[in-house]
């Protein structure tokens, strides 16, 4: 009897099969990005620095444009508010403004950040929930489409007006259940609750104001444009009723933001190439709503898009650079960026895409991303699978241009500086990166607490 | 309320003095003046006449004939009274009779001017007058009472030749007295340069057709014929232009020869009269009326019109307006797309095709798809929608073909427009959109359309290589049928290399122009809003108070009416503001006004256009006018620019107009007229420059008139 021979054991082992597509087919049209437009990401670094904000004029443009044709090919009356909290970096703004945008602003600094840049206030459309007195002033007199969130700032309008002698034009946000997504019932008047109603009615027999627009938002990143046929629908019925009880005049309606980017959001399986409508899609299923909403009327309301997202998220990257690695107790391995959720607000949401600079050979492994803040949640990836990279790779986060010029925070390192590549290929500077000085610029130090260590250094 | 005297003198003469005056086809009141004056030359002859008019026009108001300007019976029976009056000696008798014609000639103009029109669509002009005057010619024949007139000698002038004219113009009134000729000839230059010139290029051509006929009748005789036949034809039923000129001139020759021809009559009594002329007028008129195919001239057969005032019009429709018999369509889609092949163009639209116009959408490179162009998907218009550009039937349609993959063709007979939509307007034109998206219909045969009406998508089948729109509108439903010539009306164009988007009423868009449809601006619609009632008052530097108001006419005619009386038409569309048909003395708010707005589109787009208003609206100095008079007999019209542009607050709009008028080398009028407007109270300012003159009023008030149970309003500004 002959013993057979036994195998050595081995621990069972299951290997991704990494081909270079996703289950759906779509392949990753490239493994490392080296440029924006042209211009080499290493330059820039080495110019600038790192971290580094990159914004592609070209990309910003042509994204607008798009958005543009696509409802103005569908709808004849197409306004496009660019939504400053979004990104209200002047260049961004001031670009914007070039194709026609007008501003679309929710608070006292965005309003005076728009004017600075040489917009009228009768193209300022004028958001938020928290307007105060001066601003409500201002608006008024400048012209301003002036959205109404609450009977106070109502009130406070009316008063204002009643000042100034003068008929002052405003809108209402209004708020309701699309069916589709979470209602956001804290901004603007409830439709349901007939809080909507009174308003119109209040603003009729109030006298000095006249309602001539209609404003609501129904979320963010909406995913199912239909949504938006179901605010349209809902919106067009309260025109219909604010005209025939109140006799106002509904010039326009807005619709808000809240198009999704190429931006995978944390929790949700699909890629985005899956999960996000096209720009073609939104407009399709929008302006046919429009369409019917203005059947048999002489003159139809402008449609106004506030969104912000979709047109400015991939015009910019985040430029950043190795600067430590470990790997961590459960095998994992990590590495330690200069660029943290400090400047990548949007890294708690979002799983942005990230790839190197240069083709890197390796086999790809699992990998953890943190930045440079000493704190536990300064997590950029909690996961990502990336070939070796050593000290010095540069990785590139895109999209990143929606809300991180404007939500990111001066907590403990110097922000970076944001670069614009021009559609000649040129490279502008359009926010130096943070100096001691700059950051200590708002601080006043009280002559008494001039001298450190009055008595003598602290051993 | 009483009337003043004056004014009720003023207003009781009118008609008859408007009434002599149209003897000449004149309107000017002057003219009548004149040509009453010319009628008592014989005293009474003069008077017969007045009692023949008299008595016709009291006829037509007793039998309740409406009020017109100028009432036919009025020259028709004045004729009449005056063949009476210089056949027979005064008596009685012969006013009796007068008045009698003149009763008789008033139902004769209104039984046979009713009667022509429905025939043939021709004027009656003097028919009554002729048939009437044979009548009597009949009837005196056989009354024992009546004594001839005796034969009264006139003088001749000299030189001869120019004595024959003012003589045979002067027959017309029974009066051939050179003199009377003369006063004649003045009243037609008052009223029209234009008319002068053809009465006398219509004697000459008409005097050398008997002159070379070697015939025994006397241009001196029966001259007016030819004059009158050249008058009518050439310029008062006509849009007055060289061809119009030439068919008067041959109604001239026509009525010289109907002139020998009718010679006979004379022999049984029946003078000729005014027939040659009627009936050479008739003949040219009906002529060309029934052509079958359309071009110059074009008549005016329901509306003539004085050939100065045609000359306006035509000037402002050639502006304004595609030739006549071009089918207005509108913009078939929204936002801008591209021509990518125009009228005429290189690929298809030739021979009886060539009227037709292709569109595709393109990015700011000019780039019509997204990345390589491979799929249809890329391509910016494809599934964009489609519009009807006509209201109509739905005549024909498809959408089971399916559309080609870019580059290919599907080029199979019966398949040239692919996916269509053929409609049926109700004046029977057929209009074609093809290349439409497979599946995209969204109407079916049979089914009435609004303009405007999303019909399909834009797609890429039959002979098309890559998704475009076609547009065409032929002559019936075939589908080889010819192509009609089109324009796209209220149409914003830009062209590249030229700056601002250009408005225009009837655009002719060519490759590579962009195209959209000019979508009315409802603020400043509003703000320009000029409804029946409203009143504007204007204060000018001077502190002096003009004031505007609008009014509805009983015809139904929106006039913007001067605080003089002057006034003009006015048509406030959906899309555009426009004036036309200035009337009535100068007026300085007024004049400004019509040339600062005389066209004004509501588009927010439109950033530039033209127009044509006639330069006798600008502040100009006596040696400028004097100039005009010498250089541009029969009037003229500026070449105006438009711009308009949103003030710097963004809340307002600064129209500004530049309208220059060439007269000769280094001869340029120049005049620029600026307004303001506010979206509250409409134009605030406005301001007319001329060299060193200027006029600029302020706005002060708005009021609106009352009505019934409604009191009026008015309101400082």
């Amino acid at each position: 009897m002959t013993v057979a021979a036994r195998k050595p054991w081995s621990k069972p082992v299951l290997t991704p099969h990494r081909t270079g597509t996703n289950k759906f087919g779509m392949a990753r049209h490239r493994f490392y990005r080296s440029e924006v437009d042209g211009v080499a990401i290493e330059e820039l670094v080495e110019r600038y620095g790192s971290p580094l904000f990159v914004l592609s004029e070209h990309r910003l443009r042509e994204n607008v444009r798009r958005l543009l044709r696509a409802f103005r090919t569908r709808y004849p009356r197409v306004r496009y508010g660019w939504s400053y909290k979004t990104n209200y970096l002047n260049a961004v703004c001031a670009t914007m403004h070039q194709e026609g945008a007008w501003a679309e602003v929710v608070s006292d600094f965005e309003y005076d950040k728009a004017r600075a840049l040489g917009v009228p206030g009768s193209r300022i459309i004028f958001n938020g929930p928290y307007k105060p007195r001066a601003a409500l002033e201002k608006a008024a007199s400048e012209g301003a489409l002036i959205h109404l969130d609450n009977l106070d700032e109502l009130f406070l309008l009316e008063d204002v007006a009643r000042q100034m002698g003068k008929t002052v034009p405003c809108a209402i946000r209004l708020n309701f259940d699309t069916g589709y997504s979470e209602a956001w019932s804290r901004f603007g008047f409830n439709v349901e609750s007939g809080a909507a109603h009174d308003a119109a009615r209040r603003i009729a027999a109030a006298g000095v104001l006249k309602l001539t627009g209609l404003h609501s938002h129904i979320g963010t990143f909406v995913l199912d444009p239909r949504a938006y046929a179901a605010q349209i629908k809902i919106m067009a019925q309260f025109m219909d009723f604010a005209e025939r009880e109140t006799g106002a005049h509904i010039d326009y309606i807005d619709i808000g933001g809240g198009f999704a980017s190429r931006n995978a959001l944390q929790g949700v399986y699909l890629p985005p190439d899956q999960a996000v409508p096209s720009i073609d899609q939104y407009a399709e299923v929008i302006c046919q709503a429009m369409m019917e909403a203005v059947r048999g009327r002489k003159d139809w309301p402008w449609l106004i898009l506030e969104t912000g997202r979709a047109v400015v998220d991939d015009a910019e990257s985040l430029v950043s650079s190795v600067v430590g690695s470990k790997r961590l107790p459960d095998g994992r391995k990590s590495l330690i960026l200069d660029a943290g959720v400090n400047v990548l607000f949007t890294a708690y949401w979002y799983n942005h895409e990230c790839q190197p600079t240069r083709a890197i050979d390796g086999i790809p492994e699992e990998t953890v991303l943190y930045g440079p803040l000493c704190m536990n949640i300064d997590v950029m990836r909690a996961s990502v699978w990336l070939p070796p990279l050593g000290l010095g790779d540069r990785l590139v986060f895109n999209p990143v241009g929606a809300y991180n010029n404007t939500q990111w925070q001066e907590f403990i390192q110097y922000r970076p500086a944001v670069v614009m590549v021009h559609e000649n290929g040129e490279v502008a500077e359009v926010r130096r990166r943070d100096t001691l000085e700059t950051m200590l610029a708002p601080e006043r130090l009280p002559a008494a607490l001039g001298t450190p260590f009055p008595n003598g250094l602290p051993e | 309320m009483t009337e003043q005297p004056p004014r009720r003198a003023a207003r009781l003469a009118g008609p008859y003095l408007r009434g002599y005056a149209a003897v000449l086809f004149c309107s000017h009141p002057l003219a009548g003046l004149l040509i009453l004056a010319v009628t008592f030359i014989r005293p009474e002859v003069g008077a017969t006449g007045l009692l023949a008019a008299l008595s016709a026009r009291a006829a037509s108001v007793q039998l309740g004939y409406a009020e017109v300007e100028q009432p036919p019976e009025i020259y028709n029976a004045l004729l009449v009274g005056l063949a009476l009056g210089s056949v027979w000696s005064f008596s009685p008798l012969v006013a009796g009779l007068a008045v009698a014609a003149g009763a008789i000639t008033a139902l004769a103009t209104h039984v046979l001017s009713g009667w022509l029109w429905r025939l043939n669509r021709l004027p009656a002009m003097s028919l009554a007058f002729v048939v009437i005057a044979w009548l009597f010619a009949a009837i005196s024949r056989d009354v024992a009472f009546l004594e001839p007139a005796r034969p009264v000698l006139y003088p001749d002038l000299h030189p001869v030749w120019l004595s024959h004219f003012f003589t045979s113009l002067g027959w017309f009134l029974f009066t051939p007295h050179p003199v009377a000729g003369v006063a004649m000839f003045a009243a037609l230059l008052i009223s029209s340069r234009y008319l002068a010139l053809l009465a006398v290029a219509g004697y000459v051509v008409g005097a050398l057709t008997l002159t070379a006929l070697g015939s025994a009748v006397l241009p001196s005789l029966t001259g007016f014929n030819f004059m009158l036949a050249a008058m009518a034809v050439g310029g008062l039923f006509a849009f007055p232009d060289r061809a119009s000129f030439a068919w008067g001139l041959f109604a001239a020759v026509v009525a010289a020869l109907l002139c020998v021809a009718l010679q006979g009559l004379a022999q049984l009594g029946l003078p000729p009269l005014a027939a040659p002329f009627l009936l050479a007028s008739w003949l040219v008129m009906a002529g060309l009326s029934l052509r079958p195919g359309g071009g110059a001239p074009f008549l005016l057969l329901d509306t003539p019109t004085l050939p100065e005032r045609s000359l306006i019009a035509a000037r402002l429709a050639r502006a304004r307006l595609a030739e006549p018999g071009s089918y207005p369509v509108n913009v078939p889609f929204f936002g801008d797309w591209q021509v990518s092949q125009g009228i005429d163009g290189p690929h298809t639209h030739r021979g009886p095709w060539r009227h037709a116009f292709d569109f595709i959408v393109v990015d700011e490179r000019g780039r019509s798809h997204r990345n390589d162009g491979g799929t249809l998907g890329d391509y910016l218009g494809f599934g964009a929608p489609v519009l009807a550009p006509v209201a109509g039937q739905v005549w024909r349609c498809e959408d089971r073909l399916l559309d080609n993959p870019p580059g290919e063709i599907d080029a199979r007979a019966g398949r040239n427009f692919g996916n269509h939509v053929l409609l049926r307007t109700a004046d029977a034109a057929f209009v074609l959109l093809g290349h439409l998206q497979h599946g995209s219909l969204r109407v079916k045969a049979g089914d009435w359309v609004e303009a405007g009406q999303i019909l399909a998508a834009c797609g890429n089948s039959g002979r098309s290589a890559q998704p475009h729109l076609h547009l065409q509108v032929q002559a019936f439903d075939d589908p080889g049928a010819p192509t009609r010539p089109l324009h796209l009306r209220s149409t914003v164009v830009k062209r590249a290399g030229v700056a601002g988007a250009a408005f225009s009423l009837s655009a002719r868009p060519v490759e590579g122009d962009i195209v959209s449809g000019a979508l009315r601006d409802r603020a400043f619609a509003e703000a320009m809003h000029l409804p029946a009632g409203r009143t504007l008052g204007f204060r000018d530097d001077a502190g002096g108070l003009h004031t505007l108001r609008i009014e509805l006419t009983l015809l139904g005619q929106f006039r913007l009416i001067g605080a003089g009386g002057a006034s003009a038409a006015l048509d406030e569309r959906i899309d555009v503001l426009a004036f036309y048909d200035r009337q009535g003395a100068a007026d300085p708010l007024l004049d400004s006004w019509l040339l600062a707005f005389g066209l004004t589109p509501f588009s927010g787009a439109a950033e530039r256009w033209t127009d044509a208003p006639p330069v006798s609206l600008a502040p100009l100095s006596a040696a400028e006018r004097a100039l005009l008079v010498v250089l541009r007999p029969f009037g003229a019209s500026f070449d105006s620019r438009y711009e308009r542009r949103r003030d710097a607050s963004g809340q307002g709009w600064r129209q500004t107009g530049r309208h220059r008028l060439t007269l000769g080398p280094g001869l340029v009028l120049d005049v620029t007229t600026e307004a303001e407007i506010d979206p509250l109270h409409g134009c605030r300012e406005l301001t007319v420059s001329s060299g060193d003159r200027r006029r600029h009023f302020t706005l002060v008030e708005t009021g609106l008139a009352g009505d019934v149970g409604v009191p009026a309003r008015r309101e400082a500004v």
